[in-house]
């Protein structure tokens, strides 16, 4: 009897679903094109030889797999990773929360400011990477002038700032930090924005000095909302490539700035290995999803359904 | 100066004039690398690089040749600026129409596989460009439009950001506006392009801006999708222009970089608080 009633209710349901089902399959045609097809067409590439002119190729089941595990640029570039994350990740986000803070409480010509921290972000990442390449150059670059001005012993010397193993990779870093710690700054003020200022008020009452206020308000307050710029980071720094392509062309001096990305991109586009690259590709995406994961742990909190 | 940061002034208290200044410093700080661009592609040639003359004075090359291969043609950069206009316009309004579509969906209805959808969503959010290259290369040569424009057009037809960010903006809709316009007798499309698009219309302009900076900018998706020149985006034509100009001086590689950076900053200008918004919007999500 329960069944009968319960019926139309399923019927009804049914029917909502098809009307959000024809909305949503444009959209959704398109992702799964776009988006979902490539990881499968990847996976069944990265376990066959695979000729990407011909589309002849051959089952090789998980030997590329194993192949990319025991390169030492995989492990290289796992290294490079991690080096620029711990350049690029700590730094960016102390920017952003020292510009943040900076710009919390009256500041004149906020909108303007606003925007031209922004701006970075904005322009083309292949057109702020090559500024950055030329502002790099050694010698008659504008940093190393700079450095000889000051009265450093021998800028000249150098490599210059990418072609040397240690520097290159920071020097990508600070690139980057340059062109999103404005972004995240805005985020946080964003956040901070939405502290109420009582909060501070009976915090300043009851005697809470600066430092205080921000240690057990501000950052306690703003927590959700730098997690998600560190996932914003991280999401950055896995995507690391264009960067790359553009400022040291292939990855050098000697392998120090090869990211996963770039050498996905190596693999497939300078080695013609697709099947390596496509098992690169995987590695890569098996990162992603923990990020995924984790992002959506934290976005999930948001979203009411 | 928008009303939000009237509201802020009143709870920040006053200008501290020391903050500012040093704000502002930051500022000028961060507009350094464009100052530098600007100040190179003014410069004239043999005053941006020794090796000029030491290419002409050595005779390793004789005069003639150097400036052949190292003379701007101005083509290049206007077709691959019309291209990306093009496309960026093309793939902006498909992005919008198919986003609000999505998010209009996933705000105001219940259906079974929604999360799991939305996972999927979620996740084209955060995977890397550079792992999609080469399936979108076998994908747009099976259907014949490789090295064309409507390959790059497609991949960017919908983005994960555009159906998030849509969901965020239409959930903030009252159900009753949508139920009313309903019983006023408009269908879903036409609840959702009359009543629901137009009480969000300022996300959906920031949406419509922020795509079209991104896709204006693209590098990774479609240098692995167009090859010959006259398909160029600006985008491709700047990650290149290193490789495929070898001879190419700094200033006239800074007067392409700039001819990339001005346009969007113009509509940056032009659209400054919409695209901040939406750069915010993520953040905001907690009060959604």
């Amino acid at each position: 009897m329960a069944r009968q009633s319960a019926e139309p209710e399923i019927l009804q349901a049914r029917r909502r679903s098809r009307e959000a089902y024809q909305l949503l399959a444009p959209a959704m045609v398109m992702l799964a094109v776009f988006f979902v097809y490539p990881i499968i067409w990847l996976f069944s590439v990265s376990t066959r030889v695979f000729n990407p002119v011909t589309g002849a190729s051959r089952n090789v089941g998980l030997a590329h797999y194993s192949r990319v595990l025991a390169s030492p640029e995989w492990w290289r570039s796992i290294l490079n990773m991690a080096y620029f994350s711990g350049v690029y990740i700590p730094l960016t986000l102390a920017a952003a929360l020292a510009l943040a803070l900076l710009m919390r409480r009256g500041v004149a010509g906020r909108p303007v400011l606003k925007a031209v921290f922004c701006s970075p972000w904005v322009v083309p990442v292949v057109a702020a990477a090559l500024i950055w390449r030329a502002a790099y150059q050694p010698v008659q670059g504008p940093i190393d002038r700079l450095l000889y001005m000051a009265g450093h012993d021998r800028p000249f010397g150098w490599a210059g700032w990418l072609g040397e193993p240690y520097r290159a990779m920071p020097a990508i870093a600070l690139m980057c930090l340059w062109r999103d710690a404005g972004l995240m700054a805005l985020i946080l003020l964003s956040a901070m924005g939405r502290i109420p200022g009582e909060t501070y008020e009976m915090a300043r009452v009851d005697g809470a000095s600066r430092w205080q206020q921000l240690r057990s308000i501000t950052l306690p307050m703003c927590s959700g909302t730098l997690g998600l710029c560190l996932i914003l980071l991280i999401i950055n720094v896995q995507a690391l490539f264009q960067e790359i392509f553009v400022m040291t062309e292939d990855g050098g001096p000697a392998n120090w700035t090869v990211s996963i990305a770039f050498l996905v991109y190596r693999k497939g586009y300078v080695d013609f290995e697709w099947g390596e690259a496509a098992a690169l590709s995987m590695a890569l995406f098996g990162v992603t999803i923990v990020v995924i994961l984790i992002m959506k742990r934290m976005l999930s909190r948001r979203l009411n359904w | 100066m928008t009303k939000m940061d009237r509201k802020q002034r009143r709870t920040t208290g006053r200008i501290g004039w020391g903050r500012t200044a040093l704000t502002w410093l930051l500022a000028a700080i961060i507009l350094l690398p464009f100052a530098f661009a600007i100040w190179t592609a003014q410069k004239p040639r043999d005053r941006v690089d020794p090796s000029y003359y030491y290419l002409v004075e050595s005779k390793r090359l004789p005069e003639p040749d150097v400036r052949r291969e190292i003379e701007v043609d101005p083509r290049p950069l206007r077709v691959s600026l019309m291209n990306t206009i093009w496309v960026a316009s093309a793939s902006t309004v498909i992005c919008v129409i198919l986003s609000s579509l999505a998010g209009y969906a996933f705000a105001k209805k219940q259906f079974t596989g929604k999360r799991w959808l939305f996972d999927i969503v979620l996740a084209s959010m955060a995977v890397p460009a550079a792992i999609l290259m080469m399936p979108l290369f076998h994908l747009t040569s099976m259907m014949r439009l490789y090295d064309s424009l409507t390959a790059i057009i497609l991949p960017f037809g919908v983005t994960g950001f555009g159906i998030f960010y849509m969901r965020y903006a239409i959930s903030a809709v009252p159900d009753d506006l949508v139920h009313a316009a309903q019983i006023d007798g408009l269908s879903e499309v036409g609840a959702l392009f009359r009543v629901v698009l137009p009480t969000v219309r300022s996300s959906v302009l920031t949406l419509a801006a922020l795509h079209f900076i991104t896709v204006w900018g693209a590098f990774v998706v479609p240098q692995a999708l167009v090859d010959s020149p006259e398909n160029y985006t600006i985008g491709v034509l700047i990650g290149r222009l290193m490789t495929d100009y070898r001879g190419l001086m700094w200033n006239d590689i800074m007067i392409v970089v700039l001819a990339s950076i001005i346009p969007v900053v113009i509509l940056f200008v032009i659209f400054d608080r919409w695209v901040l918004r939406g750069m915010q919007a993520i953040g905001e999500e907690r009060d959604a």
